[in-house]
């Protein structure tokens, strides 16, 4: 065992006898799982003429969360996801905005809570764009509710040429809720 | 209604820890250095021995007062960092329970473990799943239950070896049990599954009331007024004022998928349980009684009693109720089923046995003690040196673990002043910690 090895050896055992953690409520929500099969999994982008731009939103979905946690003090909510973009024809930009809400009609009302990173469309993709990062306090507070709806909306800005048959689908989207409230 | 999460699950793991914390307690830093053993011929042994009331004292029976010094006290003053505030930083539930589970009277040494790591909750449409880290070995394996037997005041006269008395008894084993779905989801980790049921298998006893007694203990033969054969006995008239015994299924079910656009999770239940809806009125009576036997012969002494045998209560007037999830109103239904009905329960059958060797400055102990739930075993020995004791035993606990005890004393004139150490296990973690008693006696 080189010294590294024994290093990571004894800094594992080290977290399991001083049993890691804060003690503090952590849930990790599979947002995808909720979409997937739904259809609200994909933004199916309209015929975006060129070097014009335009903003396509998906129907809001609503997700179940722990119910309980509603005196709860959320710390921290960080999101992981990640979008595939395909296209007939066309390039361009694109990037997601990730919206949050306490019901369906106000999903889009309020700024993002997260954006993605804006792709490069190339003719046919596909195109992989991540959101990655945590949200802001304002929309933490949401996540101690027994449900929270979330839209995308998706910015695209076409090139040269027009972008035809283009379809944003999620792949993954995951929420990592850290509560303040401590159990252990 | 909505219910703290960390406010239930103090309670359930302080009940699942409960056990032990009935076992028996002393003050007395003596019986604590010899891992429980105690030397005289009182406490237990005058409790579930009726033949001990016959046999004089012993030689280690010379003690007048055992003052306990709560050094444990003052400890917990100085390091108490205990909060019941969740969002406090310094928030631990399993802390709170083991202050409850060990009162601070002794000093720790070493302090029971206390998991500090996260929990956490994973969900997505169809799946539930929770890690409870190192916490996951806190849930119990089997049912988890607190109770015990107990005589409550016990106040007679006696002329000639006859006594009679009136003692008030309490006797509960309140516990409850996870179904294998539930202990797996706990403490395996394992996913939950959609349409399955998720239940505690709640179940417990309690009565309370009072017993006339006529007892007889009295010296059969022997050599001299310090050995011989000694029994005793005692007749019992039983008149509960207070019954209830019940138990049943609580818990949910989830549906599929397990989260939809709504969650699926149902809560179900079905209770079933009867009680004194007129407690005192009509008392449950019933006969019982106990036996004990006592032989002190040269160095050896050896005693057994059993205490409560027969006893069964019949309970003229109880009403029985079930209480039932209802899905289409989603409410717990409850139902009479009968306001008028006999019920009978029967007391435990608790038990000791003794033994006690003398050989020259060294007295060994033993007992075995079954108060009417689970068995505990000590054995202990004390040797004296001019004024100076050393003494050590080892102990089986209520929850089948190995405890260990050790300590000393000195004795000035009519003033001892004794030290005691112990193992324990009372605790959430069953890890052992080590406690420090300290007590003086007046001779």
């Amino acid at each position: 065992m080189n010294k590294t090895r024994l290093g990571l050896a004894l800094a594992a055992a080290a977290c399991v006898a001083l049993a890691c953690g804060e003690g503090h409520l952590i849930v990790n929500v599979d947002i995808f799982s909720f979409m997937q099969g739904t259809g609200k999994d994909t933004i199916t982008i309209p015929t975006i003429p060129a070097t014009l731009g335009g903003t396509v939103d998906n129907t809001p979905l609503s997700v179940q969360l722990p119910p309980g946690l509603s005196n709860s003090v959320v710390d921290t909510v960080s999101l992981t996801g990640a979008m595939v973009l395909t296209n007939t024809t066309g390039s361009g930009t694109m990037f997601v905005e990730v919206f949050f809400a306490g019901d369906s009609a106000s999903t889009y009302s309020g700024s993002p809570a997260i954006s993605s990173d804006t792709v490069t469309i190339t003719t046919g993709g596909p195109d992989t764009m991540h959101v990655r990062g945590n949200l802001t306090q304002v929309i933490d507070t949401l996540f101690t509710k027994s449900k929270v709806w979330i839209g995308l909306r998706a910015h695209v800005q076409a090139g040269v040429t027009s972008i035809t048959g283009g379809k944003g689908r999620i792949t993954a989207l995951d929420a990592h809720v850290v509560i303040n409230d401590k159990f252990f | 209604m909505r219910f703290r999460a960390s406010a239930i699950g103090l309670a359930v793991l302080t009940a699942a820890a409960a056990v032990p914390a009935r076992a028996q307690f002393s003050f007395d830093a003596r019986r604590i250095g010899m891992a429980g053993v105690s030397l005289h011929r009182d406490g237990d042994l005058q409790r579930y021995n009726a033949a001990y009331r016959a046999a004089p004292k012993g030689k280690n029976d010379q003690g007048g007062l055992t003052i306990p010094i709560p050094l444990g006290i003052i400890q917990a003053l100085k390091d108490s960092n205990i909060t019941f505030n969740t969002k406090d930083s310094n928030f631990n539930a399993i802390a709170i329970a083991n202050l409850i589970l060990n009162p601070p009277i002794f000093y720790q040494i070493k302090k029971p473990p206390t998991p500090t790591n996260d929990i956490a909750i994973g969900v997505g449409k169809d799946s539930l799943q929770i890690d409870l880290g190192l916490a996951k070995t806190l849930i119990p394996q089997d049912r988890f239950a607190f109770g015990g037997s107990s005589r409550l005041m016990d106040i007679g006269f006696g002329i000639k070896g006859l006594r009679l008395s009136v003692f008030a008894f309490i006797e509960e084993d309140i516990g409850a049990d996870l179904s294998d779905s539930l202990r797996a989801f706990l403490r395996a980790g394992n996913q939950a599954h959609d349409t399955t049921s998720y239940d505690l298998l709640p179940s417990g006893r309690a009565q309370a009331g009072f017993a006339p007694s006529l007892g007889w203990a009295g010296k059969i033969a022997g050599p001299d007024p310090d050995h011989g054969l000694y029994l005793g006995g005692n007749v019992h008239r039983y008149f509960g004022v207070a019954y209830a015994q019940g138990g049943g299924v609580a818990g949910i079910r989830t549906g599929s998928p397990i989260f939809g656009n709504t969650v699926s999770v149902t809560p179900e239940g079905a209770l079933l349980y009867r009680f004194t809806n007129h407690p005192g009125k009509k008392f449950g009576t019933g006969m019982g009684g106990d036996v004990g036997l006592v032989v002190i012969q040269g160095p050896i002494e050896f005693g057994l009693g059993v205490n409560d045998i027969g006893a069964t209560l019949t309970w003229p007037q109880t009403e029985i109720d079930s209480v039932a999830y209802d899905p289409v109103t989603n409410k717990f239904v409850k139902t009479v089923l009968d306001s008028n009905a006999q019920s009978k329960s029967k007391l435990p059958t608790s038990y000791i046995g003794n033994v006690t060797y003398h050989t020259g400055d060294i007295t060994f102990g033993a007992n075995i003690l079954n108060s009417g739930r689970g068995t505990t075993v000590h054995v202990g020995a004390e040797k004296r040196v001019g004024p100076f004791a050393v003494r050590g035993g080892v102990a089986r606990d209520r929850r089948k673990q190995i405890q260990f005890g050790w300590g000393g004393g000195v004795r000035l004139g009519f003033l001892g002043l004794d030290v005691g150490f112990a193992t324990t296990s009372q605790n959430l973690s069953s890890e052992r910690g080590i406690v420090m008693a300290t007590s003086l006696t007046i001779y």
